[in-house]
C-alpha cells in the first residue's frame, strides 16, 4: 500500500483555506455575540478539521500549533475562559499565524520560528489563567500502534475474558476476537463457560451471556496481546496471566536497525570537528558538474550537453507552468442542474425542428418560425446560465473586510462600524479576483481619512462611532458597488490647493466640483498631512481608477464635507461579453467598447489643424484632441478620407481623449470577445475579436493601447 | 472482497484520502459530508458492511450519527469505526456509549487504518 498522500494536499489546502476564513469571520462574529455557542463551536470545528488533518499530511508545525489554538478555543466552550477583546486579538493573531504555517507547507515564503512561537507561548498563557487550573497537555497524538522487538520469547497467557453483555450492539464481534489471538501465535485450548445462560424463554438473542478462558502461546508481548481487546475493553472482564516461559526459540537478530536519518557527508565531516563549514563550501565548489567531466572525456560533445540542459529547462519550466496553471471555480450544484435541464430543452427544440426539416411544406412555416423563436430563447438562456458558473457572490471578497476595519480602527484609535450589504450580489470570477485590492484601498482610506477621531465627532455633534457601509446590487447591466462613510469628506480647498502646487491646474482655473474630485485619482496625488503607515503616500487613488477601469467600470464620488464620502463602482457584470458600438472604416467592421465613448461629432474644416511633430488635432469645443484615423493605424483602406465628412468618435482613457476617425456608425451592440492571443497573437490596439451576425469577423479595438499606438507612430513621424 | 464501506467526514481531504486507500484495498466507499447525509444514504439503500466516521461536523456530529444508526433495525450489528484527534478517553467512552465499534486516531497511515479496518470488518 503507498503511502503517498501528496495527491490530496491540494484539497486540503483549499479547505483549510476555508476553515481559516470561517475562523476569523466567525471570531469577529463572537465578539459581537459572545454567548454564541453554535459560533465558538463551529470555529473549533474549523480549527480541528486543520489540526487533524494537517497530523494526516504530516505537516507536525501546523498540526502541532493548531493545537494549542483549539485548546484555547475549548476553553471557550467549556466556559473556562471568558470571550475578551485580548484573546480575540491573540486567537486571531494566532489564525494568521495557522496562515503562515500553511502557507509555509504550500512553499509560499516561511514562517519565522520565533514569531510562531511567541503566540504559542501566549495561548498557553492564555489557557493558563483558567480559574479551574493547569490542565493537562496532551502531547500530539500519534497512532496507537506498538510493535516493541524487545522479547524473542515465546510466552505462554492464560486469558480469561468476559465481554460486554451488549458487545453485539457495538458491531463487535467475539468471534473475530479469538480470530485475531489466534494470528498472534498459537491458541492451545478455548474453553467457553456458559454458565451465565439463561434458561431458553428468557435469552435475549442480541446479548452475549458467554465467557472465554483462552491459553495462548505467543512471542508478542503482553502489550499486543492487550491490544487485541482495545475496542471491547470498556465492559469487559479481562485478566491475562503470563504462564511462564515455554522455551526460549532464539530468533535472528532484528534487521529493523533504526537508520539515522540519512545525512550528507559534509554535514557528518562538520558535526564531527574535522571540517569547518567553510572548507566544505570550497572543497564542494571545486567539484565539477557531470556535463563537464563527461565533455573532458569526450564521451558526448558540449553541443549535446547544451541541448539537453536546454531541455531540462523547459522541462522545469513547464512543470512550473502545470502547476501555476490551473484555477479552480467551485459552483453550486443547483445552478449545474439548472444548465443540464437547458440543454434538456435545447435538444428537444433541435429534434423538433429537424423532424419539421425533414417533412417541410410550405404551411408549417410559421410553426418553423415558432420553433426558432424557441431556439433563440433556449440558447440565450443557456448563454445566460452558462455565464452565471463563472459568477461568484461578493460576499467572498466582502468578507475580508471587518479584520481589517477592526485591526485599522484600533491602530488608528478610531470607533468604527462596519455595514455590509448585498453580499449575495454575483460577480463574474476574475473581476471578483481584481476587486479585492481597489476596495480595500477605498476602506482604508476611509477609516484613515474618512472619519474623525471620537472626541472630533463628539465636537461635531455626530455620534462617537464612525460608519462605513458597503454595498453592492445591480444597476442595469452593471455592478455598483459603493464605499461610503460618515466621516469629513473631501476637502475642496486643500485639493485645489495641492492641484495647484503640483501643475496639475493653475492658480485661477475655477472647476466644478465634479471636475475637482477626480483630482484625487491623478498618479502622486495625496492631500494626507502625515504619511501613515495606511495611506498617504500618494499611491493609490490612480491605482484604484486605474484597475477599475481596467475591468471596463469607472469610480465616482459624492461628497459633502464634514457629512461624509461615497465612492461608487460600477462594474461590468462580465468580461466576456461587452456594450459595444460597431463602427464602418472601409469594409471592416470594428467595435469600439461603449464605456470608453464620450461622443461622436462631424468637424467643420476649420477644426481639424495640423502640427509638426503632433500630427493631425481636431478643436473639440477649445481642446485640441490628436485624430486618428483608423485606417491608418490598422491598415486597409476607408471610403472616407476627409475628416469632415467622416464621423469622430471621442474616446477617453485614462483621462486622455482622442478622436477616432471612422466612415461610419453602424449601431450598439452586445459582443462575445473573443481571444485574439490564444489564437493568433497579441495585437496592439486589438482587445480582440467576435463574429457578427452575418458570419464576418470584426476586431474590438483597445482604446488603450492604441492611444500607445498612434503615440508611438506621432513620435516616429515627427 | 466486495465489502462497502460508508465514509462520514466533513472534509474532502479526509475522505479522498480514506476513500482512496479503501478503494485501493479493495473495498467498496461510499460518501457522506455529515451525520445527516449518511443517515439518508442508509436510509436510501446504501448497505456498507462497516461505517468509518468522524466525530467533529457540522449539521449532524458523529456521536449523534452513530446513535441513529444504532438504532436503525439494518445496522444494528454493523461495526462502527470513529476518526478522532483526540487520544484522551473521554470521547472514546462517549462513542462507545453511544455505540461505536472502535476508533482510529489521527494522524494514521494508510495501513494503520487498513489494520483497524480489517480487525473489525465482519467476516
Amino acid at each position: 500500500m503507498s503511502t503517498d498522500l501528496s495527491r490530496f494536499q491540494d484539497a486540503f489546502f483549499e479547505e483549510s483555506a476555508e476553515h481559516l476564513s470561517t475562523m476569523e469571520e466567525g471570531l469577529l462574529q463572537l465578539e459581537q455575540r459572545p454567548t454564541d455557542l453554535d459560533l465558538l463551536n463551529r470555529i473549533f470545528r474549523a480549527a480541528h478539521s486543520i489540526k487533524g488533518n494537517a497530523g494526516m499530511f504530516s505537516f507536525t508545525d501546523l498540526s502541532g500549533f493548531t493545537h494549542h489554538v483549539e485548546t484555547v478555543l475549548d476553553a471557550l466552550r467549556n466556559g473556562r475562559i471568558g470571550v475578551t477583546k485580548p484573546v480575540i486579538d491573540l486567537l486571531l493573531d494566532a489564525r494568521d499565524t495557522m496562515k503562515t504555517l500553511l502557507g509555509a507547507v504550500q512553499g509560499q515564503g516561511s514562517a519565522d520560528a520565533e514569531a510562531v512561537e511567541a503566540i504559542r507561548v501566549k495561548l498557553e498563557a492564555c489557557r493558563a489563567v483558567s480559574p479551574v487550573g493547569a490542565q493537562h497537555v496532551v502531547p500530539l497524538p500519534r497512532a496507537e500502534v506498538g510493535r516493541t522487538d524487545a522479547s524473542p520469547r515465546l510466552v505462554r497467557y492464560r486469558i480469561a475474558w468476559t465481554p460486554p453483555d451488549d458487545v453485539f450492539q457495538r458491531g463487535l464481534d467475539p468471534a473475530r476476537i479469538l480470530q485475531e489471538l489466534a494470528d498472534l501465535g498459537t491458541v492451545n485450548s478455548v474453553t467457553a463457560d456458559l454458565a451465565r445462560v439463561p434458561d431458553l424463554q428468557a435469552i435475549d438473542p442480541e446479548r452475549c451471556y458467554l465467557s472465554w478462558s483462552i491459553e495462548l502461546e505467543t512471542g508478542s508481548v503482553v502489550r499486543d496481546v492487550e491490544s487485541v481487546f482495545e475496542f471491547v475493553r470498556e465492559g469487559s472482564v479481562l485478566a491475562i496471566t503470563d504462564v511462564g516461559a515455554q522455551h526460549v526459540v532464539p530468533l535472528p537478530p532484528s534487521t529493523a536497525e533504526p537508520t539515522a536519518e540519512r545525512k550528507r557527508i559534509g554535514e557528518i565531516l562538520v558535526e564531527e570537528g574535522v571540517a569547518t563549514p567553510e572548507q566544505i563550501a570550497v572543497a564542494l565548489g571545486k567539484q565539477k558538474r557531470l556535463g563537464d567531466i563527461l565533455v573532458e572525456d569526450r564521451a558526448v560533445s558540449p553541443q549535446q550537453v547544451q541541448q539537453a540542459l536546454e531541455k531540462q529547462r523547459q522541462m522545469e519550466a513547464a512543470a512550473a507552468a502545470r502547476k501555476a496553471e490551473p484555477s479552480s471555480i467551485r459552483v453550486d450544484t443547483t445552478k449545474i442542474d439548472k444548465l443540464i435541464n437547458l440543454v434538456g430543452e435545447l435538444v428537444i427544440t433541435q429534434s423538433m425542428i429537424s423532424d419539421l426539416g425533414h417533412h417541410f411544406e410550405m404551411d408549417k412555416l410559421p410553426m418553423l418560425l415558432e420553433r426558432v423563436v424557441q431556439l433563440e430563447r433556449n440558447t440565450r438562456e443557456i448563454q445566460e446560465r452558462v455565464m452565471a458558473v463563472r459568477m461568484v457572490p461578493i460576499g467572498t471578497v466582502f468578507n475580508r473586510f471587518p479584520r481589517l476595519v477592526r485591526d485599522l480602527a484600533s491602530s488608528k484609535r478610531k470607533q468604527v462600524r462596519l455595514t455590509l450589504s448585498g453580499e449575495e450580489t454575483e460577480l463574474d470570477k476574475t473581476v471578483i479576483e481584481s476587486i479585492g485590492d481597489p476596495l480595500t484601498h477605498l476602506i482604508r482610506n476611509a477609516v484613515d481619512h474618512g472619519l474623525e477621531l471620537p472626541e472630533d465627532r463628539i465636537a461635531r455633534g455626530k455620534p462617537e462611532e464612525g460608519t462605513i457601509t458597503l454595498n453592492a446590487f445591480h444597476q442595469g447591466g452593471t455592478i455598483c458597488i459603493t464605499v461610503e462613510d460618515d466621516g469629513r469628506g473631501l476637502n475642496r480647498e486643500k485639493i485645489v490647493a495641492k492641484a495647484i502646487a503640483q501643475g496639475l491646474i493653475t492658480e485661477g482655473e475655477t472647476l466644478s466640483d465634479d471636475a475637482v474630485w477626480p483630482l484625487i485619482f491623478r498618479p502622486g496625488f495625496s492631500t494626507a498631512e502625515a504619511v501613515t503607515d495606511v495611506s498617504g503616500r500618494g499611491v493609490g487613488m490612480d491605482v484604484v481608477k486605474r484597475n477599475i477601469e481596467s475591468l471596463g467600470g469607472t469610480v465616482m464620488i459624492q461628497t459633502t464635507e464634514g457629512r461624509g464620502s461615497r465612492f461608487t463602482l460600477k462594474l461590468p457584470l462580465t468580461l466576456a461579453i461587452i456594450e459595444g458600438m460597431s463602427v464602418r472604416v472601409g469594409p471592416e467592421i470594428y467595435i469600439v467598447p461603449l464605456t470608453s465613448i464620450i461622443e461622436s461629432i462631424r468637424p467643420r474644416r476649420e477644426e481639424i489643424k495640423t502640427i509638426v511633430g503632433r500630427g493631425e488635432l481636431v478643436d473639440v469645443r477649445g481642446a485640441y484632441l490628436p485624430l486618428i484615423r483608423l485606417y491608418h493605424v490598422f491598415g486597409g483602406a476607408a471610403n472616407l478620407t476627409d475628416p469632415i465628412q467622416a464621423v469622430l468618435m471621442i474616446v477617453e482613457s485614462e483621462g486622455e481623449r482622442v478622436a477616432l476617425m471612422v466612415d461610419e456608425l453602424l449601431g450598439q451592440q452586445q459582443v462575445v470577445i473573443k481571444n485574439l492571443s490564444q489564437n493568433f497573437r497579441k495585437v496592439e490596439g486589438i482587445a480582440g475579436a467576435t463574429i457578427l451576425g452575418n458570419g464576418q469577423v470584426a476586431f474590438i479595438v483597445d482604446v488603450r493601447g492604441l492611444l500607445t499606438v498612434s503615440r508611438e507612430e506621432n513620435a516616429v513621424a515627427a | 472482497m466486495g465489502k462497502t464501506v460508508l465514509v462520514v467526514d466533513d472534509s474532502v481531504s479526509m475522505r479522498q484520502m480514506v476513500g482512496f486507500t479503501l478503494t485501493n484495498a479493495g473495498y467498496t466507499v461510499v460518501e457522506a459530508v455529515d451525520g445527516q447525509d449518511a443517515v439518508s444514504k442508509l436510509t436510501g439503500g446504501a448497505k456498507p458492511n462497516l461505517v468509518i466516521t468522524d466525530l467533529n461536523m457540522p449539521v449532524m456530529d458523529g456521536i449523534s450519527f452513530i446513535k441513529h444508526v444504532r438504532a436503525m433495525p439494518d445496522f444494528k450489528f454493523t461495526p462502527i469505526l470513529m476518526l478522532t484527534t483526540e487520544s484522551a478517553d473521554n470521547k472514546k467512552k462517549d462513542g462507545q456509549a453511544a455505540g461505536a465499534t472502535g476508533w482510529i486516531v489521527k494522524p494514521f497511515n494508510p495501513e494503520q487504518m487498513l489494520n483497524v479496518v480489517k480487525k473489525v470488518m465482519p467476516g
